[in-house]
């Protein structure tokens, strides 16, 4: 281990090291320890760490691709972990839900390479619909689960997490969080460990998972647990801050460390860094706690480590005393103020006067997050409105960019629940509620990754439902990934012709034929399918960015013309319009000449201004 | 101790604010490599996902010794805006006193015209942002920034004022790094930087 010199060999020289996203210096560390095989599904916050294995690919000459969903990504990597390679997972957390199933199991087979999950999780919920906390899934697994606290050291702990899964034959978590993943800081790369894959080997009492192999397995797997807390017992997965404070002290992990870090020095609180939140370095922390009064534990969302020092604590007759999250929040993520009120409470010192400035709420305009100017799914939901405004809807969502299609003026969302959960509750709301017509709107990447299987459902119960597609061809919310649909290599519209009910392929530009066969296919029994097909305008962008494609232009308004009914304005709530002295303004630096608001206009106001 | 604790003992907090696409990201990568290259110890954290999509986006720049990516509320020196209202948005964080840079031009939400509400005048704006500091300086980046031509180039605009104003980063750092970062349009957006530079020098201070 040499956790420590490379921490002091940081004060070396910044100017040489690398400027990372902590995502970035994931990939980049799993890549310098000899990890071969990335695979997973994109997801914010920890899309990067694919991306970032992508562009240097060639350079470690290693496989790196995108799985259609987190399930069949993670059986990707075991299959290559299984084979003897170095293989990566990544997901965003509730991904880890969608690949459950493989994790589990598989975690009892153990793996004959190496396999690191790095898995980002999203407190506070900046893009995703829950902020469940992954560390309960390595106690559900056994797996162990190492974290990293800064986007710097995020380099050396992704190296440590893909040796301690060489070592334990375990799969292990490497567990992120937001502020860690889209955090940046200065890495310094260490020289590459280059290993080789080892050589294919059948193993059928291990890896064929038949209840009597199983039972072998789950004594395998407590063997390979309890191995794994010898090792971890150790002073090198923990960091120990000495200011003096005999009495009391500071016990934390992830994030929330390095908020500790930069107080416990103003308050001479000495404070324990645990690195190997699963399985408890256990002599470590019983060491530093079994003199004290009384032991701050600071962690972001549940009380994970603050359930096991307390168990730590009973299991030693220590009378102790553990103040955890009666202190520190459950709910989002921690703000280092929060955390340092914490600890002047834990110290009995008077809290500070943070007297913050009442903004005038009242007279604020909030700024959501909104469909891109010339984006198609804008017009898709603009087309859906129209060609239903006077039947009663259950709109199914999905998640992805035209989750956006839930908010004013579109409200084309009943409920959004997870991947895929689009189809496969409109067979619910159709069945559950006969007399109202059921829409379920999905992307590309979405129908890909569950849609699929939900939509098979539908079909075999035969419910009345038309689901439209969202096809971009991108994965365009975590900032255009590759899917299925890219490149056309798979087509969606054949695809569900292929199962035998009606699909048509249009682009949600095509305002009138779009909500005349929309209307068309809303009489017919059964399932049937709309494929909105229009590229994503950020992907067009790049396209230009990189001179593969010219600019559409922008749109000029005739004011002689415009009559400011307000059908674009208020209809499309498009960031390249809005209304400035009573008149109809367009933001040109915006704009991206999609059109669509000519289209829909009825003075005919608008005109497309070319760019050379 | 760790080596992020023995570093140099200067420290900047530079908070960002602004709507997504107009260039906080770049910006504040920016900002971070200029500290980089002058030897310090760097630390940021940046907008994702879902509130890019012409939403609030911030991002947050730490140079000197810390560890964490956040900056506490009311302790950055500086809060540099690419739009009025998200000025407001941000101001808590600015320490009392501290420095607001803050574009003029308003970039109305859309959604404005949806839930019918007007954008807040700047009275009211600027108003709430005396409460926290009288040192507030309002430029007409996008202006400027078009006067050379350079449609997209109010950030650097902000950037010049910013460099003018504080002793936080050597201009001829941030020449080289504009240079680096945008090689094929590096002579507009350095005329568009100094522009930015040029209307801070003939500001009265207070």
């Amino acid at each position: 281990m040499t956790r420590l010199e490379t921490i002091s060999s940081a004060k070396a020289d910044v100017q040489n090291h690398l400027m990372l996203l902590g995502n970035e210096a994931v990939a980049l560390g799993l890549m310098d320890e000899g990890a071969n095989y990335f695979t997973g599904y994109p997801g914010t916050p920890s899309t990067e760490i694919i991306e970032f294995a992508i562009k240097r690919q060639d350079d470690y000459g290693i496989e790196v691709h995108w799985g259609t969903n987190e399930a069949a990504a993670l059986e990707d990597a075991a299959a290559a972990a299984i084979s003897g390679h170095y293989a990566v997972f990544t997901a965003k957390h509730v991904g880890l839900n969608v690949a459950a199933d493989p994790f589990v199991t598989l975690a009892t087979m153990g793996v004959r390479g190496g396999l690191v999950l790095c898995i980002a999780d999203d407190p506070s919920m900046h893009s995703s619909q829950n902020e469940q906390d992954t560390r309960w899934y390595g106690r559900l697994a056994h797996v162990p689960i190492i974290e990293p606290t800064s986007p710097t050291n995020a380099y050396f702990w992704a190296r440590e997490a893909m040796k301690l899964s060489i070592e334990t034959k375990l799969p292990v978590i490497l567990r992120l969080t937001t502020r860690i993943s889209h955090g940046l800081g200065t890495v310094e790369e260490l020289p590459r460990n280059k290993r080789e894959p080892l050589p294919y080997e059948k193993d059928v009492s291990r890896f064929v998972s038949i209840p009597a192999n199983a039972r072998v397995n789950k004594k395998r797997l407590n063997e390979a647990f309890e191995y794994t807390q010898q090792l971890i017992d150790s002073p090198n997965f923990v960091r120990e801050l000495t200011y003096g404070s005999e009495d009391v002290g500071v016990i934390t992990s992830g994030i929330a460390a390095s908020y500790c870090e930069d107080l416990s020095k103003k308050y001479s609180l000495d404070t324990l860094v645990i690195y190997a939140t699963h399985p408890l370095p256990k002599e470590q922390v019983y060491r530093f706690m079994k003199n004290r009064r009384k032991i701050l534990v600071v962690e972001e969302l549940d009380g994970v480590l603050e359930g096991d020092i307390k168990r730590l604590a009973y299991e030693n007759d220590s009378d102790v005393k553990i103040i955890g999250k009666e202190k520190i929040s459950l709910d989002y993520e921690l703000k280092p103020d929060q955390v340092e009120d914490a600890i002047r409470d834990f110290l009995n010192l008077e809290p500070i006067d943070r007297t913050l400035i009442e903004l005038p709420m009242e007279s604020m305009l909030p700024r959501p997050p909104t469909f891109c100017a010339g984006c198609p799914h804008r017009a898709a939901y603009y087309d859906l409105k129209r060609a239903f405004k006077n039947i009663d809807t259950i709109y199914s969502n999905d998640i992805g960019c035209y989750s956006l299609g839930a908010l004013p003026p579109y409200n084309e969302a009943d409920s959004i629940l997870c991947m895929g959960a689009s189809i496969g509750m409109a067979v619910g709301y159709a069945k559950a509620n006969p007399d109202k017509t059921v829409i379920a709107t999905i992307g590309d990447s979405t129908f890909w990754h569950s849609g699929i299987s939900a939509l098979a459902n539908a079909i075999w119960q035969d419910v009345n439902l038309l689901v439209v597609v969202l096809d971009n061809s991108t994965t365009a919310m975590t900032g255009t990934q590759e899917n299925p649909s890219t490149h056309g290599k798979l087509n969606i519209a054949k695809t569900i012709q292929g199962m035998g009910i009606p699909a048509f392929e249009l682009s949600s530009f095509e305002y009138k034929e779009f909500i005349d066969l929309a209307r068309r296919l809303i009489k017919l029994p059964g399932v049937k399918a709309i494929i909105s097909k229009q590229p994503c305008v950020i992907y067009e962008n790049q396209l230009i960015k990189e001179e593969k494609a010219k600019p559409k232009g922008y749109v000029e308004v005739d004011h002689e013309k415009c009559t400011m009914c307000g059908l674009c304005v208020e209809g499309l709530n498009c960031t390249a319009l809005s209304v400035v002295d009573g008149k109809i303004a367009v933001d040109v630096a915006q704009c991206n000449g999609c059109e669509f608001c000519s289209t829909i206009c009825p003075r005919d106001a608008f005109t497309l201004k070319e760019v050379a | 101790m760790s080596a992020e604790m023995e570093m140099k003992q200067k420290t900047h907090q530079i908070q960002l604010a602004g709507v997504g696409g107009q260039g906080i990201i770049s910006t504040g990568r920016l900002l971070l490599s200029v500290g980089q290259e002058e030897g310090f110890l760097v630390k940021g954290n940046e907008t994702h996902g879902m509130s890019q999509r012409g939403g609030s986006v911030v991002f947050q720049v730490r140079i000197g010794n810390f560890n964490g990516v956040l900056i506490p509320e009311g302790e950055a020196d500086v809060l540099l805006s690419t739009e009025p209202m998200e000025a407001v948005r941000n101001i808590n964080v600015l320490k009392p006193g501290g420095l607001v840079i803050t574009e003029t031009h308003r970039i109305i939400p859309a959604i404005s015209n949806v839930i019918k509400k007007e954008y807040p005048p700047d009275e009211i704006l600027y108003e709430t942002m005396k409460k926290r500091t009288a040192n507030i300086v309002k430029v007409p980046a996008r202006d400027i920034a078009e006067s050379v031509g350079n449609l997209r180039g109010a950030n650097l605009v902000l950037l010049g004022v910013l460099v003018q104003l504080t002793d936080f980063f050597d201009p001829s750092l941030v020449e080289q790094k504009i240079a680096e970062r945008w090689p094929k349009v590096s002579d507009i957006n350095l005329e568009t930087f100094h522009k930015g530079m040029e209307f801070a020098s003939k500001l009265k201070l207070q």
